[in-house]
């Protein structure tokens, strides 16, 4: 049993670095456009991006089976493009982790815009900065703190997530059995004991990921010097 | 030549200014809070789209806020905090639009003596020290039309009195235009060449400054206050004084604080004044002027005594019983006794 | 006077409460069944003789979850689990009543592939590990089979349709029950395209169910019991793709 937990701490970790990569990369240019748009249908757009917080993983997923099936024009695009299949595949659950983890990297993200823009951002247009001159050289480097909680949070809920992967995974190990998935597994065979082990080692990781979190979410907006711990 | 044609509704009133002014001038823009002055910049920038901002005969006014070739300095304007001072100065020389203003980096410190300030970090600066920096900064970006908008709230007059003068140097030797808005007319009197007054949302006055801020000052409710002009500052360390003299005159004064980069005039607080009809030797008061009283106007609360000194008016402002004391009349001379400069 | 009046009647509605919420006209029974036979338990005991008798409470779960909920204490009265592990392991641990542990349902195999020529290769069978379906399917594969398509594990016997009803699967081993009830809902002809695997070629698949210790109601429990498995029910849970239940051969 301890190789495929093995196999599993690894692929879930592996799910959680590269779901959370791409959600920032995602999620940073949409979240500087949402921060400055002031139109009348911005409720709209923040209730879509928080709908995965509210929606049940298990529902999220079942929808996305449905999607994937080759038979649907989602699955049908992607198997051409790539001749593989989404459901089972560990492109597969990167969907849906970024679908799920969405609304845990898009919030910060949010927040932290709002905060530069409503301080520094406002006061560099004003001065003639150009668009481009305030997005790399100062809004990047003051919300590099923000980003790094952003992928955090989002590492660490990617890390727990469990009934999306339990619909579309198909429990393969190496390539969709998630560690969440294989707890599920030992419980349900009864093995109590390797279910113990490999959730102690899950909240290991979980817990030491939080408290980077929190440790380097100290500095905010890239504070410099001794109040960096405002 | 920058011609300005802004009719902006705002909340409670309607922003209608127009003027235009050659390049290479400094407009002070007064008024009282909520006037609309802030807006006024706001809307000649380009933040507020659409107002009509003409600039060499080239249509601005649907240009985007960093191509229209000018810099607004809001009120709220922060130094970035995750840069030192000189960060933030470098920040502002390295990626400032192309321009043939370039201001060169050693240059804008010397000339705002703030060289003992560039290794600091942000935070701990004051709030004096800060808008000083954030001033620089603004002059760094090296463009050619600049608006301040209440730049140094915190200064002492003292400090505020470098980089006023430091404004009408850049005017005059860079040919950079400022349109500087403050609550201050003893600011806006020290440095603009051209006044506007706006009240809510009206251009009220609009002309030079000397003419404007007189007539601004006559209005009642105003603290009151005059220039006086003078040259050949010679330093006195014995006695830790300047000793200066009136310009197109034999009379003298003693400066406490004087800045060698500042325009050669003092500032005298018309309630700072008293006045005599004879002169007395023995008197703690040094700054003494031989002056002509050529009218006075009596208001509620206090008589207003306008002084010629050897061609510059000098303005006093007294109590009614102190006045009454007084007792003289137009045409007298009297000694103006000028306390606290 | 009035404040003994005021007692009194405090008394007086405080125990007529108390005898309404206890005297009521029904019976109260909470029954844990496995997911993959909660609609025809549903359905069975709504036909039912006592159904106006007795109160019943359905709880549907994973057997496992059920399991574990069970052993540590949930007031259940009957569980109907989907095997027969778990019904033993309850007996081992004492928690059931004496002589209650009874077959209700054996599950029927079917090799199910909607789409002919798929080239889908992926089959969909219940995870071995924790399911009977799963656990037949696989001995099925390893002795008359020998598939090398590749095998995609479903969460339970349900998943596993879903898997193949959804297209991501090209094949799959399901309950029968399943289509038949998918063909009941919807009359599509993909449901019509498996073969029934032979009972002798895999391990029986037989769900259990077991009274536990725990129950205040065992007259309405045994009721329920002889009812699911008196002769004209078993039938009709045959009809619903399930093996029936020979007690006489």
């Amino acid at each position: 049993m301890l190789e495929t937990d093995f196999t599993a701490l690894l692929l879930t970790v592996k799910l959680a670095i590269i779901t959370s990569v791409l959600l920032v990369i995602i999620c940073f240019p949409i979240a500087w456009l949402l921060a400055n748009y002031k139109g009348r249908f911005k409720p709209y757009f923040e209730a879509i991006i928080a709908l995965p917080l509210v929606l049940p993983p298990t529902l999220l997923g079942f929808y996305l089976l449905v999607a994937f099936s080759p038979n649907t024009l989602l699955g049908e695009v992607w198997h051409n493009l790539t001749g593989h299949q989404l459901a089972f595949s560990f492109s597969g659950i990167i969907l849906g982790s970024l679908i799920y983890s969405l609304p845990f990297v898009m919030q910060p993200l949010l927040v932290g815009f709002n905060q530069v823009n409503s301080q520094y951002n406002n006061a560099a247009i004003a001065l003639g900065f150009s668009t481009s001159k305030r997005f790399f050289f100062l809004l990047i480097p003051l919300l590099k703190s923000t980003i790094l909680s952003a992928f955090s949070l989002g590492f660490a809920h990617t890390l727990g997530e469990f009934g999306l992967v339990l619909m579309i995974g198909g429990n393969i190990p190496g390539e969709t059995q998630v560690v969440s998935i294989a707890l599920y597994d030992h419980v349900e065979a009864l093995n109590y004991q390797a279910a113990h082990e490999l959730s102690l080692i899950l909240f290991a990781i979980s817990f030491i990921c939080l408290v980077l979190l929190f440790k380097f979410n100290r500095s905010n907006l890239g504070f410099r010097g001794k109040n960096a711990s405002n | 030549m920058l011609q300005i044609n802004i009719n902006l509704a705002l909340k409670h009133f309607v922003l209608d200014v127009q003027f235009e002014v050659e390049q290479g001038i400094i407009v002070g823009v007064f008024g009282p809070s909520g006037a609309g002055k802030s807006s006024l910049l706001a809307a000649i920038s380009g933040v507020s789209a659409g107002q009509s901002v003409t600039n060499r005969q080239q249509n601005i006014a649907n240009l985007a806020p960093d191509k229209r070739g000018m810099s607004l300095q809001l009120q709220a304007c922060p130094l970035f905090p995750h840069l030192d001072v000189l960060g933030n100065l470098s920040f502002a020389c390295k990626h400032r639009p192309k321009n043939n203003n370039q201001l060169a980096l050693n240059e804008t410190v010397s000339l705002l003596g703030i060289s003992d300030l560039l290794n600091r970090e942000v935070s701990s600066l004051s709030g004096g020290e800060q808008q000083r920096i954030v001033f620089a900064r603004t002059l760094l970006l090296g463009q050619n039309i600049i608006l301040l908008d209440e730049p140094f709230s915190a200064l002492d007059w003292v400090k505020k009195q470098r980089l006023l003068w430091a404004i009408k140097y850049l005017a005059k030797n860079k040919n950079i235009t400022f349109i500087m808005v403050s609550h201050s007319l003893k600011e806006l009197s020290y440095c603009a060449d051209k006044m506007l007054q706006l009240k809510q949302g009206k251009m009220t006055r609009f002309g030079d400054t000397e003419i404007i801020s007189q007539q601004i000052n006559n209005e009642q409710g105003t603290t009151h206050f005059s220039f006086l002009n003078f040259q050949q500052p010679r330093r006195l360390s014995e006695h830790n004084l300047t000793k200066v003299s009136l310009i197109d005159s034999q009379q003298v004064l003693y400066i406490n604080q004087f800045d060698e980069k500042s325009s050669y005039k003092i500032c005298v607080n018309a309630n700072d004044i008293s006045v005599s009809l004879k002169l007395e030797r023995n008197s703690s008061c040094i700054n003494t002027l031989q002056c002509i009283l050529v009218s006075f106007q009596r208001q509620q609360y206090e008589v207003l005594l306008f002084l010629d000194v050897d061609g510059q008016s000098l303005l006093c402002s007294l109590n009614p019983l102190a006045w009454q004391q007084l007792g003289v009349t137009t045409g007298q001379t009297l000694y103006a006794h000028l306390h606290a400069i | 006077m009035s404040m003994l009046y005021n007692r009194v009647s405090y008394y007086f509605w405080f125990v007529l409460l108390l005898t309404i919420s206890s005297v009521s006209a029904k019976e109260n029974l909470h029954i844990a069944v496995a997911s993959n036979f909660k609609a025809p338990l549903e359905q069975l005991l709504s036909e039912a003789p006592f159904v106006d008798d007795i109160e019943i409470t359905l709880s549907a779960g994973a057997s496992g979850v059920l399991y574990s909920q069970i052993i540590h204490g949930a007031p259940f009265d009957m569980f109907f689990s989907a095997d027969a592990k778990r019904p033993a392991l309850l007996k081992q641990k004492e928690l059931i009543i004496k002589g209650s542990i009874h077959t209700y349902a054996t599950g029927v195999l079917a090799f199910w592939q909607p789409e002919l020529d798929s080239k889908n290769n992926y089959i969909a069978i219940a995870n071995p590990r924790s399911s009977p379906y799963g656990e037949a399917a696989k001995y099925y594969n390893e002795h008359t089979l020998k598939t090398d398509l590749s095998f995609v594990l479903a969460h339970n016997i349900t998943q596993a349709f879903q898997f193949v009803d959804s297209a991501n699967a090209g094949q799959g081993i399901v309950a029968l029950a399943s289509l038949k009830a998918a063909y009941q809902q919807q009359a599509d002809a993909k449901y019509l395209a498996y073969k029934v695997i032979p009972a002798d070629q895999h391990p029986a698949i037989t769900q259990q169910v077991v009274v536990l210790k725990s129950t205040n109601n065992l007259a309405s429990a045994n009721k329920v019991l002889s009812y699911i498995l008196s002769p004209s029910v078993q039938s009709e849970i045959a009809e619903l793709g399930y093996l029936k239940v020979c007690s006489q051969c």
